[in-house]
């Protein structure tokens, strides 16, 4: 046994204090021209010249262990292609997705050893907690990880390149 | 140490002057509550036990199946990381890798797995080990923190 890790999704309209969307159970993780988990991305694409729709995803650590810490994420692999950038962003801030340009994202279209990527805290009440910390000894969630695909017209036709992201964290 | 039904290709033992505590194989607490969505692993029994005897502590193992990895603390102001590897009928190879050469106090054991989740290509994947962290850390005598940790892949 050891912890237990489950991605997460939250789409949909900004509601409560703190702000937050519906949240799903997710396998798969794709840009595409629509907020939802279950759309392909073959079905709703992105246009070139056009942003796919934000997307806030986050893990939650349950299960066994005494404490996790030290998160970190990047893009460790892959190229979408050309014309196309990768934007992202760690905060504990739902937005209503939407295809606007992701505010306050950074471009992390190259790829970045783990060890040198962004510092991700941890709530204990979700990944939306005021009050996130380095390390937690209890359930709990990472911030989000909100990540956003931008396309300029030199985008290809057809299905882009693939690319990993990287969670990273210590446990015992 | 039972290796064999673990999914830790490493586990850790402490060794105390009156009592002697393992991780359990599937890394249970001792209070473990099996419907409960979160329990404490094994550490956290190391933790309280170390929290009222930490001066009893004499070493912190962390155990592979041919390969030993040593935080002694007999003396526990210089504390020493060295592995032990059995090899080829019954060789022993013992290697020093650490020798602390500042006095400390108030030393602390250090252990983690490094763990790693992925998505690739939009698929979402299990976590894994990365590595098995153990050393220690303690105060120097100018009040500085000082800490020394090894990865065992």
């Amino acid at each position: 046994m050891a912890a237990t890790t489950n991605w997460y999704e939250q789409n949909g309209t900004a509601t409560g204090s703190p702000a937050h969307g519906t949240e799903s159970s997710i396998s798969s993780c794709d840009w595409k021209n629509v907020d939802d988990t279950t759309t392909s991305r073959a079905s709703s694409p992105v246009l070139a010249g056009a942003n796919s729709y934000s997307k806030y995803i986050y893990l939650k650590f349950s299960g066994t262990f005494n404490q996790i810490s030290a998160v970190k994420f990047a893009h460790t692999a892959g190229t979408l292609g050309t014309g196309i950038n990768l934007m992202g962003k760690v905060t504990s801030t739902y937005v209503t997705p939407s295809t606007s340009a992701m505010t306050g994202a950074s471009d992390i279209t190259s790829t970045t050893a783990v060890g040198s990527g962004a510092s991700v805290l941890l709530g204990t009440s979700g990944p939306n907690d005021a009050n996130p910390a380095t390390s937690q000894t209890t359930t709990c969630y990472t911030q989000y990880i909100a990540t956003q695909v931008q396309t300029t017209n030199a985008a290809n036709a057809g299905d882009s390149g693939s690319v990993t992201l990287t969670i990273q964290y210590n446990e015992n | 140490m039972k290796l064999k039904n673990s999914k830790f290709k490493y586990l850790w033992r402490a060794n105390f002057i009156k009592k002697t505590i393992t991780q359990h194989p599937e890394d249970k607490y001792s209070g473990y509550k099996p419907d409960a969505e979160w329990n404490p692993s094994s550490f956290r029994d190391f933790q309280n036990y170390f929290d009222n005897h930490s001066g009893e502590l004499m070493s912190f193992e962390l155990v592979g199946e041919d390969k030993k990895y040593t935080v002694d603390l007999a003396r526990q102001w210089c504390p020493v990381i060295y592995s032990d590897e059995n090899g080829r009928w019954g060789a022993q190879k013992h290697t020093l890798i650490h020798r602390e050469k500042r006095p400390l106090k108030n030393v602390r054991i250090i252990y983690y797995r490094k763990m790693e989740a992925t998505i690739e290509n939009g698929v979402v994947g299990e976590p894994r080990v990365l590595g098995y962290a153990i050393g220690y850390q303690g105060i120097d005598a100018n009040g500085n923190n000082r800490q020394k940790v090894i990865t065992v892949i």
